[in-house]
């Protein structure tokens, strides 16, 4: 063929892709080619065959899109029942000794308020300023990784959005395990102030054993 | 939210707004199960590429060039998970030839319209030999054939799908119609 530097624009042509120069230029030359224009119709006829045969295609399925769950969500959630915990780790941390002491009532206390049951005034390991400032320690440490990973949108280099939700979740576990033990730990000290002062608590008792049984957004039998 | 541009939307995806991407589905998901079930063509494949372009929209809108067309990057997305999926089936000639899709709709220039049943299905045995011809094409004729003629894209977003020069493209249309014209004239179809 000896008009092949013409192959681009006829199909440029054949879809009325030119520029109007271009155009004139083209038509002007196939006027006078017999084996371009033959060239051209071959194209268009291919064309209108192929327009002719167009593969019907199926009712479109729906695209269902998942709402991804909101991480935040959750991770404000047990921060803000983390906090909660803390709060009543301190207190149960400055009440404790208050209360129990060490098998002596404090000058406050009412005299005559004998303890009913011995074992229940033990101190438990927990109470142990050492234990109690270690367990502090990590308790803050994980708050701080909890709010670093709270700043972070988007997984850290080198780790996949998979990784990363597991981090967070794994981190969500050791710090609802803490905040449970550190429950338990006030639950203990009410329950041996009651009994060594003949009062009861009820509703305080009953919110935070709700509380302590609070799990991932909802309660779960223990 | 539904007056904004495809870019705007993928913007707001990549913010974490959902219902962006809802928008862009409702948006998109005809023309592009049009253009890969033209690709490979399996409802069930074209479906799961769909969900899974999609898919791939939402987890990397952060990666969607701004100034860049979102159709383009839809369409690149799709086109080279319709390449995987026949690449790892090893069944994307087999398919194609084997089960070729015949209009069957009520209307069309090749629709079975007449009345005589001998017309009709030399009708469809015209058709079936003009898919046969195109799915006879090497792949990446075969790819700028079915965006150009069944899709309508421009040459230059051709180019930017394929990320080739606007000249390769006609090139390969020129070279794709010219095949499917000799494989009518070797059956018979069509004068050589």
């Amino acid at each position: 063929m000896g008009c092949k530097q013409w192959n681009d624009d006829w199909v440029a042509h054949l879809y009325g892709e030119l520029e109007l120069t271009e155009e004139r230029r083209l038509t002007g030359h196939l006027e006078t080619c017999a084996e371009c224009r033959r060239t051209f119709e071959g194209l268009a006829s291919s064309r209108e065959l192929l327009a002719a045969a167009a593969p019907a295609v199926p009712a479109t399925p729906r695209v269902v899109v998942l709402r991804p769950r909101p991480i935040w969500s959750n991770a404000w959630t047990f921060a803000a029942g983390a906090a909660c915990a803390l709060i009543l780790f301190g207190a149960g941390f400055v009440s404790g000794p208050r209360f129990m002491g060490d098998g002596q009532p404090d000058g406050n206390s009412t005299a005559g308020n004998e303890p009913v049951r011995q074992e229940l005034t033990t101190r438990p390991a927990v109470d142990d300023p050492e234990t109690t400032r270690a367990l502090r320690e990590e308790l803050l440490a994980m708050q701080q990784r909890l709010e670093r990973l709270e700043e972070t949108t988007a997984p850290p280099e080198g780790m996949t959005a998979a990784q990363f939700q597991e981090e967070l979740a794994s981190v969500e576990r050791r710090f609802n395990k803490e905040r449970v033990r550190d429950l338990e730990y006030v639950m203990r000290s009410l329950t041996a102030s009651e009994v060594r002062t003949g009062t009861w608590m009820d509703q305080t008792h009953e919110a935070l054993t709700m509380l302590a049984m609070w799990q991932d957004g909802g309660f779960e039998e223990r | 939210m539904t007056g904004a541009s495809d870019e705007e939307l993928v913007e707001a995806v990549r913010c974490g707004d959902t219902d962006s991407l809802g928008v862009l589905v409702a948006r998109w998901e005809q023309p592009l199960f049009r253009f890969v079930y033209r690709m490979l063509p399996r409802q069930d494949d074209a479906r799961d590429i769909c969900q899974e372009t999609f898919l791939r929209i939402l987890k990397k809108a952060h990666r969607f060039r701004q100034g860049s067309r979102f159709s383009t990057w839809m369409y690149q997305i799709a086109l080279n998970l319709c390449r995987d999926r026949a690449r790892k089936a090893k069944r994307w000639s087999l398919l194609i030839a084997d089960t070729p899709q015949l209009p069957d709709r009520p209307s069309g220039p090749l629709a079975p319209d007449s009345a005589d049943p001998a017309l009709s299905a030399e009708r469809r045995e015209k058709t079936s030999a003009v898919l046969r011809a195109l799915n006879g094409l090497p792949t990446e004729q075969r790819e700028v054939v079915v965006m150009k003629e069944y899709e309508g894209l421009k040459f230059r977003e051709i180019a930017e799908i394929l990320g080739c020069p606007e000249s390769t493209v006609k090139s390969r249309m020129y070279y794709g119609l010219n095949g499917v014209r000799s494989a009518l004239a070797s059956q018979g179809i069509t004068e050589p």
